[in-house]
């Protein structure tokens, strides 16, 4: 009798363990549907903006990765015959694996993402340096033979520092250039497509960082790996070569060669001033995404142009001053009148060290640059706040980029009423503009083309989105919102040094 | 300065339609353009491989082959010539939009910059060029559009809304966005409101009371058969285009075609 209750108990419970799994599978199932659809959207958080972010964000997004192997492994035994937990055992494992592969690649080339700038700052910190020495053995006559022996030979150190930057520069370029091209993920299914066009996004933008400070370090390092040869210490040496020390000490001579050294000064401020209507022209044509580069481009030919004599120039005037301070020569009214016009220039000459010789680093052009980021972002916070959806993801299954091919579609905003208005931000100009049609006509063709296709995943992702729905269609409008960005001639010239005018020619008739 | 541009829409789906495609890739070396298009812009249907890509400039004597290239591969989605990238000597413009995805149909836009001194000489064989392109494309609506300035263009050509500062740089910013928001039915259920020129249906002609009944009321200086479609031209030069009377003209053709305009959104 025991033991036929016993069996009956255990008949009973096998029957109702039997019944209930197919209820726990679904749960369960579910559940881990959804764990693994967080765990990727966390992979997509990590990888947005990663260009700016840490490294590490890469190995969390690895091991979010690695969250959704395990996780998809629990489901493979409860997926039953449903479709959606099929597909996603089928195909989220290759997935992961081409994402890990993927992200590897990527957080090796973020690891060379600033070598480059690196390089840049050094190469510059060291022409500054130069220009210092070079303005030092031309200025003072007592020092100038020491200047002819030693100048040759610093200019050949910081040469060798130049080419040894310049090697390591492209030591960098060939592994960045592996690890960004290796570093490519691209798939368009469920929450993968916003991993897939946040990593393109971030890709892109390290690889950009690096290769416009690779540019710029390769022209700077290559000026400074010239040696002597660098135009400043080749001017400089001419120049002290030149120097005989037997320049008649008089007024007239004294008047005649700082009217020479005038000439110089107004060459170099002419390359300012061309390189300003090029860099107004840059920032009222360019589109949105190429402003930097060029802006950075004319910056950086400005700042070595005026380099290629600076220091020289400087030491001239140190010279010239000491010689209209000599006691033979002060008292005369000639004299006077150096001094003063030394003075007065050479105030403008100490201020181009502060901006235009720093070139893309000028602290002015940086500032109007950030200007038109933060316009943008003010722009579309305050357009785009509420139910609104500030940079919205379109799904790449339905819209492909094509000025930033593989970077994904990104409104920078979605309006929401009874008609979803596209936005996209840009700067007033033709360029930007032009950008700006080709991505609003991209973007709302892909809602469009989203809603037919798969409109309960867009709702899913988007659920406001709803009240753009009528008739069966998704009611999509697009817009330009432009901002004034092009500076007017006059803030252009801000960007430069406050420069007084060159002074006047002084008379060189007899005293 | 003053800007000519057409748009023309609801055409046939060109993916499936090669002899068009080859009349469109001969049409883009056209010297009626009274410029060579150097620049060749395209975007990629989603889940395609990205090919062609054209970058720098494409030289006169590829131009031929490279525009067949970019009409007729089967990843593209829509195509776009330009001359320059520099806005002052970017003078002309050609759009294609293939129609390849699945429900969409084909449309095309152009664009010529025209000079003060001889405008009229350069705009009359440009507008025939333009009724090529619109019985090539198969369009069922198109218009041809005057304007002063190129942002004014940019809006009547891409349908869709500039503003400057938070100002909107159309006079009529909602009249654009009820043609944003019934895209696919512009050419079909709705029409555009004319313009300097108008291409209009049989359908529609018939709707709005026929040929006649344009031609008296509206009085255009040029009325021509393009292919299946009637093209109605205001007046006979673009130099009359921005006139006052050639408005007048323009509100009694809007009047007419009333009842076949969207409704207008609030923007």
């Amino acid at each position: 009798m025991r033991r036929f209750w016993v069996c009956a108990v255990l008949v009973v419970c096998v029957v109702s363990v039997a019944r209930r799994v197919p209820a726990d599978d679904d749960s369960d199932r579910d559940s881990l549907l959804r764990e693994i659809d967080d765990n990727v959207g966390r992979i997509a958080d990590r990888m947005n903006g990663y260009d700016s972010n840490s490294p590490s964000y890469a190995d969390d997004a690895i091991s979010y990765a690695n969250n959704v192997k395990d996780l998809v492994d629990k489901l493979d035994r409860v997926k039953g015959s449903d479709s959606h937990a099929n597909d996603v055992v089928s195909r989220y494992p290759g997935y992961v694996d081409q994402f890990r592969q993927a992200a590897q690649y990527l957080r090796r080339a973020k690891d060379f993402q600033f070598k480059s700038k690196e390089i840049f700052d050094r190469c510059q910190a060291d022409e500054a340096d130069l220009q210092q020495f070079v303005r030092s053995y031309t200025g003072r006559p007592e020092t100038m033979d020491e200047g002819l022996e030693k100048l040759p030979d610093k200019a050949r150190d910081y040469g060798r520092k130049g080419n040894d930057a310049y090697d390591k520069l492209r030591e960098y370029d060939r592994p960045m250039q592996d690890a960004a091209s290796f570093a490519r993920f691209s798939v368009s299914n469920d929450r993968w497509s916003d991993v897939s066009s946040r990593f393109s996004d971030s890709q892109q933008r390290i690889l950009e960082f690096f290769r416009t400070n690779y540019e710029r370090a390769e022209i700077t390092c290559k000026r400074l790996a010239l040696g002597e040869k660098h135009p400043d210490v080749d001017k400089a040496l001419d120049d002290m070569r030149r120097y005989t020390g037997d320049a008649k000490q008089t007024v007239t001579q004294l008047k005649h060669d700082y009217n020479e050294w005038l000439r110089s000064v107004r060459k170099l401020r002419e390359f300012t001033a061309n390189d300003r209507d090029e860099i107004r022209d840059a920032m009222c044509k360019a589109g949105y995404y190429e402003l930097d580069k060029r802006v950075n481009e004319v910056a950086d030919r400005w700042a070595s142009q005026i380099s290629s004599s600076y220091g020289t120039i400087l030491g001239q005037s140190d010279r010239l001053m000491s010689r209209a301070t000599d006691d033979k020569l002060k008292k005369f009214k000639g004299s006077a009148q150096v001094r003063e016009g030394l003075g007065w220039n050479r105030e403008n000459l100490e201020k181009l060290k502060n901006y235009e010789l720093a070139g893309s680093n000028n602290p002015k052009i940086r500032t109007k640059l950030e200007y038109g980021k933060k316009r943008h972002d003010e722009i579309e916070s305050s357009i785009c706040s509420g139910s609104n959806y500030a940079e919205l993801e379109i799904s790449s299954s339905y819209c492909s980029n094509s000025i930033r091919p593989g970077s994904g579609c990104r409104a920078d905003c979605v309006q929401v009423a009874s008609t979803c208005m596209v936005i996209e931000i840009k700067p007033n100009n033709d360029g930007a503009k032009e950008e700006g049609d080709r991505q609003r006509a991209a973007y709302a063709d892909g809602l469009n083309r989203w809603y037919q296709g798969n409109k309960d995943e867009l709702f899913s992702k988007y659920p406001n989105l709803k009240q753009c729905e009528r008739d069966n269609k998704l009611q999509v409008d697009s817009r330009l919102e432009t901002y004034d960005f092009c500076p007017s001639a006059s803030e252009v010239q801000s960007m430069e040094s406050e420069l007084k005018d060159t002074s006047a020619d002084v008379s060189e008739s007899a005293e | 300065m003053i800007e000519l541009g057409l748009h023309c829409m609801n055409g046939l789906r060109l993916g499936d339609e090669p002899s068009r495609l080859e009349r469109i890739a001969k049409l883009v070396t056209d010297p009626r353009w009274h410029a060579k298009f150097k620049l060749i812009n395209v975007a990629h249907l989603p889940n395609t491989p990205p090919e062609p890509v054209f970058t720098g400039t494409v030289a006169a004597a590829d131009l031929p082959e490279a525009a067949r290239k970019a009409l007729f591969s089967g990843a593209v989605d829509d195509v776009q010539f330009g001359v320059s990238r520099t806005a002052s000597t970017d003078t002309a413009r050609l759009f294609v939009k293939t129609g390849r995805y699945p429900n969409e149909r084909s449309w095309g836009s152009s664009r010529l910059r025209l000079s003060d001194h001889d405008g009229d000489r350069i705009a009359a064989p440009w507008v025939e060029l333009q009724h090529d392109l619109v019985d090539a494309i198969g369009a069922r609506h198109g218009v041809i559009i005057a304007a002063p300035t190129h942002d004014l263009m940019r809006i009547e050509t891409w349908l869709s809304n500039i503003s400057l500062e938070g100002r909107p740089l159309h006079p009529r910013p909602e009249e654009i966005s009820s043609y944003a928001v019934n895209k696919a039915k512009l050419g079909d259920a709705y029409l555009r409101a004319p313009r300097w020129g108008t291409y209009l249906a049989p359908e529609h002609l018939e709707k709005i009371g026929g040929r006649a009944k344009v031609i008296a009321s509206v009085e255009p200086a040029v009325v021509r058969d393009v292919g299946p479609l009637v093209y109605f031209q205001l007046t006979e030069h673009v130099s009359d285009a921005l006139s006052p009377s050639t408005e007048v003209k323009r509100a009694r053709f809007e009047q007419l075609v009333a009842a076949l305009l969207p409704p207008r959104e609030q923007s």
